[in-house]
């Protein structure tokens, strides 16, 4: 009567304990960010994290529209209202489309500058560089880049367009809309699988120990278990991120053989406590500390459940008659562990590691991505970070110079720079496309694109950081990152270098060699003289000239006396000093310019007469004067350069945990066999990765620790690693049916870690 | 990305005409805001940015007939830069880095000035009836609720304002824009209106933009002046520079 009484004691506590957990488990706040669940601690991760964080890169969206002719009917319209109501909605910093962009033309006959918006005629658009981002060479795809803050709502954006555009095709990308296709489509997946699996696992469990309320008492612990690893994560302040949101997984997947062996009258304590050693083992020095804390507070609760609540139970509920058989013994299964042992670790040691995707190619953003491959150039970007001081017109030439040298390599398709809008805003405002020369030049230009959100990409607001975006074909990034590492080695080249480089992207794909070779040898013709009396003549007549010429001299008689040999006295004469001195300045600025361009005809001959131009300007900047070298440190990220990174922290992390883990079973159940087997388990495991071509990830490689969890369990309980096994593993193949690429991968992989921890554990045990 | 704005535009001017109540209105609305000869401002203009820091420009702005002298006293990147606008698309600019002056149309006007919440446009516009026929919604004693839709055929910023109106001066004391699909974009309140000779300007501006988070800017008259002589020299674009 006594120990009913303690029994109804401990349901009571454990039933209240549970809804305790529950009712705090329930606050916890799930992470939006994707990218929050990737490790702080390697070093790409944090650059790129920091770098797109600093320039809001984590809140542009992308959204492209298919079209026979975007120029024809009432597509222009559209996509002009479209962008305009995108303006006005909630959450978006500033749309750009083809309908806003914003362009400065020459005013040929007042003089000046006209700001407009790019009109949406085919060969006018063609002519713009800056158009070749928001609309496909072939006129039949435009893309509207949404620069959100952090309230943006990609449904709002996306019935925008699908309102505008209901019978075009359409393709949502960048981080928010991938962001939100996970979340979506993962719970989708989860809705319509998660019921199943549970059946699955209640079918087995069923099956194994023919008893209901067994199988409850070995549903429940596990259950609670997992309340608590949730609850503890909302008692930290932790939000449950991507990774964390895998810690259900590995609490029920282990806890649920700590209550299978409870259940089955197993001692549990030292064979679950060496299990537990052995996951904190392998994640507090490895991938994921956390992952590893938070698992072992649910596993930590699931065994305090099965030594208390378990046997309480089944005082209640009388104990059962029978237990689960012994595994069976076989001669020749270490030989076949120990071939495979060897078969697979040449595979294992080379499974790649990165990151997989978090969606698939068939997917909306996987076909998003073959859009923008088709009609943009690529759908990828590596990014260039300078650090330094950018009112300084060196710091600004070391910008232009990366971006420049890096727009020419093999495998990219376009740079952008806050250079690129320096240079054009310079025009606009002086009449030269180049860099600003001086401080104040510079903090004026700065000024003038101050509260642009377009241009936040590109320069922070302290206009300490710039960032060279990097766009990149669709090809092996690895080479290309490794080009790019090999620009930003060089040291910084001086004003001809910098100039040189800037005509290496006008001349592409031509080669540089021959011009950078009559730069060497030619001398500076004059300018033309012809040039430059038209363009006096024209400067005389605009708006522009503030002067009034007197009566009886017209503007073609000044602009001839202006450039004749004697030119000084002649022209003083007719205007007078005054003006005559007033004019020295813009026929000064006229003459560089035309002589500029007369170099470049000489430097580059048979080149388009806009190219001549283009390499007349850059010219410009080779009569700045010498300027000092103010520091810059550069930073070489974005995602490629990040996966890369993460590749080589997750392989490292991974070896490290996995010595220490294995080095804790042996330690823990005291026999080198079951370190073996959970050593061949993981071997096994890393070469079916290697031969399906699953990435080691944060993610996947948290599937090393189920398997050393299990194996360390089993080694001590090995009457009930197949049932486990079984269970677990019916579980997780029923969601290795998602078309959610994550979900069906680490299902998959999860079940294959645990069926291979069994086999492995059995087969050394044979020995 | 060479989406930005170039200069503030600042009390452009428009025709009007009124027949309904709602446009007779509207039309001593533009009336009231468009009684004097020449304004002198010095105004202190805040940018604040969810998330970001605030953001201050100083100007001194005169005004005569049609044209406007716009002198940036703050930031110091700015300082010293001069915008003349001659008309709602042409304007010269003084740009002190560079020594000389340089004349832009601009066609862009409905594009955010420095990063403010208001755009070009919403500082331009001083008249409305030009653009919109207006409808009486409501009235009290003090106050006329109007309606503001733009005219057939015109092109105006905003698909609809709702403008609250203090009766006796007939002076705007809020202006609500909305977009086409009928969502409130922006809220702009004038405040602490000081008159001088039946001329009346409010001390505090200030726009909030909700599609931007609440963004919003203020703009505070520090010194105001009114009808004080402000000589034709100083609107032209041969003194800029000087």
């Amino acid at each position: 009567m006594a120990r009913r009484s303690v029994a109804w004691l401990v349901v009571a506590s454990v039933v209240a304990l549970t809804a305790a957990a529950g009712w705090i488990a329930s606050r916890v706040v799930p992470e939006d960010d994707l990218l929050a669940a990737l490790p702080a601690s390697d070093p790409g991760v944090r650059a790129f994290l920091e770098i797109n964080r600093r320039f809001g890169g984590l809140h542009v969206a992308l959204a492209g529209i298919e079209s026979d002719d975007v120029f024809a009917g009432t597509f222009p319209a559209r996509l002009a209202r479209a962008t305009e109501r995108l303006n006005a909605t909630r959450g978006v910093g500033f749309a750009l489309s083809l309908t806003n962009l914003e362009v400065f033309v020459a005013d040929p006959e007042r003089g000046g500058i006209r700001s407009e918006y790019l009109p949406m005629e085919r060969e006018r658009v063609a002519r713009e560089d800056v158009a070749r981002e928001l609309v496909a060479p072939d006129g039949r795809a435009v893309l509207l880049y949404v620069f959100g803050t952090p309230e943006l709502d990609t449904t709002l954006v996306r019935a925008v367009i699908e309102e505008e555009f209901p019978s075009e095709k359409r393709h949502f990308h960048g981080a928010p809309f991938i962001a939100a296709h996970v979340r979506d489509t993962t719970a989708a997946s989860l809705r319509l699988l998660g019921p199943w699996s549970a059946a699955a696992v209640l079918i087995v469990l069923v099956l194994a120990l023919r008893n209901l309320g067994s199988v409850a008492l070995v549903i429940l612990p596990p259950a609670i278990g997992v309340l608590v690893a949730i609850a503890t994560m909302a008692l930290a302040g932790q939000r449950l991120d991507l990774l964390l949101a895998f810690v259900p997984l590995l609490v029920f997947a282990l806890g649920s053989g700590f209550a299978l062996a409870s259940v089955d009258g197993n001692r549990v304590w030292w064979p679950a406590l060496a299990a537990i050693a052995a996951l904190l083992a392998f994640f507090l020095p490895g991938p994921s500390p956390r992952v590893g804390v938070y698992t072992a507070a649910g596993l930590a609760a699931t065994l305090v459940l099965c030594v208390t609540f378990v046997p309480a139970a089944l005082a209640l509920l009388g104990p059962r008659d029978a237990r689960l058989a012994e595994p069976p013994r076989r001669r020749g299964a270490p030989i076949v562990a120990a071939v495979l042992a060897m078969a697979s670790l040449p595979l294992a040691l080379r499974v790649d590691a990165g990151l997989a995707r978090p969606f698939g190619p068939h997917s909306a953003p996987g076909q998003a991505e073959a859009f923008l491959d088709e009609h943009f150039g690529g759908a990828a970007y590596a990014q260039v970070q300078l650090a330094g001081d950018l009112t300084d017109p060196s710091v600004l030439r070391r910008v232009a110079e990366l971006s420049d040298r890096i727009a020419v390599l093999p495998g990219v398709a376009r740079t952008t720079s806050i250079t690129t809008v320096l240079r054009l805003l310079g025009e606009a405002l002086s009449g030269d496309r180049v860099l600003p020369d001086t401080v104040a030049k510079a903090r004026l230009l700065h000024g003038f694109l101050e509260g642009k959100r377009a241009v936040r990409q590109l320069i922070d607001e302290a206009r300490a950081h710039a960032l060279v975006q990097v766009q990149l074909e669709p090809v092996d990034p690895a080479p290309v990152l490794a080009a790019i590492r090999a620009v930003v080695a060089r040291p910084p080249g001086d004003a001809r270098a910098a100039v040189l480089a800037r005509v290496g992207t006008i001349l592409d794909p031509e080669p540089l060699a021959p011009f950078a070779a009559r730069l060497q040898a030619s001398p500076r013709p004059p300018a033309a003289p012809e040039a430059v009396r038209v363009a006096l003549e024209r400067f005389l007549g605009s708006d522009e000239f503030l002067g009034e010429l007197p009566d009886g001299v017209d503007a073609a008689r000044v602009a001839e006396l202006a450039t004749a040999p004697t030119a000084g006295t002649e022209l003083t004469a007719a205007l007078g000093v005054e003006l005559a001195e007033e004019l020295e300045r813009p026929l000064a600025e006229i003459r560089r310019r035309e002589q500029a361009r007369a170099w470049a005809r000489v430097l580059a001959p048979g080149v388009p007469e806009e190219k001549v131009t283009a390499i007349g300007h850059a010219l410009l900047e080779l009569d700045r004067v010498a300027l000092p070298q103010a520091p810059v440190a550069v930073t070489v990220s974005g995602e490629p350069a990040m996966v890369e990174s993460l590749g080589i922290t997750v392989r490292a992390d991974t070896l490290r945990g996995l010595v220490a883990a294995l080095f804790v079973i042996a330690v823990a159940c005291r026999s080198l066999l079951a370190a073996g087997a959970a050593g061949l388990a993981v071997l096994l495991l890393g070469a079916g990765m290697k031969l399906l071509g699953v990435p080691l990830d944060p993610a996947t490689g948290l599937l090393a620790g189920l398997a050393l969890g299990a194996a360390a369990f089993h080694a001590g309980t090995p009457r009930v690693a197949v049932p486990h096994g079984l269970v677990v593993a019916a579980g997780l193949l029923v969601l290795a049916f998602s078309d959610t690429p994550s979900i069906a991968r680490i299902a998959g992989l999860g079940a294959a870690a645990i069926l291979l921890a069994v086999l492995s554990t059995l087969s050394l045990r044979s020995s | 990305m060479r989406t930005f704005a170039l200069f503030v535009i600042l009390f452009a001017t428009g025709a009007a005409h009124a027949d309904a109540a709602g446009d007779q209105a509207l039309a001593a609305v533009d009336a009231a805001l468009n009684r004097a000869r020449t304004h002198i401002f010095e105004y202190d203009v805040v940018t604040q940015e969810p998330g970001r820091g605030e953001k201050k420009l100083g100007l001194v702005v005169h005004l005569k007939g049609d044209k406007r002298l716009t002198e940036f006293t703050a930031p110091a990147d700015l300082k010293g830069t001069k915008v003349l606008v001659n008309s709602p698309t042409e304007m010269y600019a003084f740009l002190p880095a560079f020594g000389k002056v340089r004349r832009i149309a601009s066609h862009t006007s409905d594009q955010s000035a420095f990063g403010m919440a208001f755009s070009q446009d919403d500082l331009a516009t001083q008249k409305y009836g030009g653009d919109y026929g207006a409808t009486i919604k409501a009235q009290s004693d003090t106050a006329l609720e109007l309606v503001l839709v733009p005219r057939p055929g015109r092109s105006a910023p905003y698909s609809k304002i709702e403008m609250t109106v203090e009766k006796e001066r007939s002076l705007p004391t809020e202006l609500r824009y909305f977009t086409g699909s009928g969502t409130l974009w922006k809220t702009e309140t004038r405040t602490g209106y000081q008159c001088k000779e039946q001329v009346c300007v409010p001390r505090e501006l200030k726009m909030v933009d909700h599609a931007k988070g609440g963004m919003w800017t203020r703009i505070t008259t520090r010194v105001w002046k009114l009808n004080e002589s402000v000589d034709d020299g100083l609107l032209s674009k041969r003194t800029l520079g000087q």
